[in-house]
């Protein structure tokens, strides 16, 4: 019998949620696709990253790409049309920020039955691979967004 | 008409103008600010028509502006723009006095129903 731990629960809501603001905030009509699972992220992974915080669980919740892809997806939210002038680093972070904020609002509308309460923080960007602790589960999930590829990422400290 | 924007996030700031062209505002004069604290002096030098703003924001989030708005006895329009719009976020907004909170994702069709009902 295959036990789902916790880890795993959040990282398939996550799954879900993206798949509603793939299609709902940044366009791609292909939604969301898992891919499969992934030890960790390479080093040349960026990711918008963001806390979600309630009495039983304290995790982080993440969605990382590789440049070309972040860019693709940061200009989806932002709308952007043939001829938009390029985002800068900064503008472009500030929006895949955005968008792992919006992921997060979705997930806590998914997880909503089970978990309530849930506290959302302000999202970074960070590059690079993620180390869990002896303390915490780490679930990184690769995913297509219609041609994008994008690694979405639980951490969440064990219960 | 003036329309204020706050939230922290630039890039949203964007999608939030550009939305509002797609709503039919695009002859409106828009304005920014990046936290509640500096929405409050915006709201009292610029005297925007409505403002629309996000909730989690650091310094002075989306909720305390508005109540120190309110508590000033400014009664600006003031609508929510965020991430998330759970049915608690949603009585807190209505009790502090916005007229309405959307949540992200959301459409131009979203704008122009709730802006033109709140300024009207």
């Amino acid at each position: 019998m295959t036990v789902t731990t916790p880890c795993q629960e959040w990282s398939d809501g996550l799954v879900r949620a993206t798949d509603e603001v793939a299609r709902e905030a940044l366009s791609i009509t292909a939604g969301c696709r898992r891919v499969g699972e992934a030890e960790k992220l390479s080093l040349q992974m960026s990711g918008a990253y963001l806390a979600l915080i309630s009495p039983e669980v304290q995790m982080q919740i993440g969605i990382a790409a590789g440049r070309g892809d972040c860019r693709r997806l940061a200009g989806a939210l932002m709308m952007m049309e043939a001829g938009d002038p390029e985002l800068t680093d900064s503008v472009m972070a500030d929006a895949f920020g955005e968008i792992v904020n919006i992921l997060a609002g979705s997930l806590k509308q998914v997880m909503d039955s089970r978990y309530r309460g849930l506290t959302l923080g302000l999202p970074t960007m960070i590059h690079g691979h993620i180390s869990p602790n002896d303390r915490q589960d780490l679930q990184v999930t690769q995913v297509a967004l219609g041609e994008i590829e994008a690694y979405l990422v639980v951490l969440m400290n064990k219960s | 008409m003036k329309i204020l924007i706050v939230d922290d996030s630039k890039a949203m700031r964007m999608i939030v103008k550009r939305t509002l062209k797609q709503a039919g505002y695009g002859d409106a004069t828009m304005s920014e600010a990046t936290n509640g604290r500096e929405g409050l002096d915006a709201v009292k030098a610029d005297a925007p028509d409505i403002v629309l703003c996000d909730w989690n924001m650091p310094e002075m989030n989306g909720i305390e502006f508005l109540r120190a708005l309110r508590a000033e006895g400014n009664d600006v329009n003031f609508g929510f723009v965020t991430s998330e719009g759970t049915t608690e976020m949603r009585q807190q907004a209505q009790e502090a006095g916005a007229a309405f909170l959307i949540s992200k994702p959301f459409t131009a069709n979203d704008f122009s129903e709730n802006i033109a009902a709140a300024v009207s």
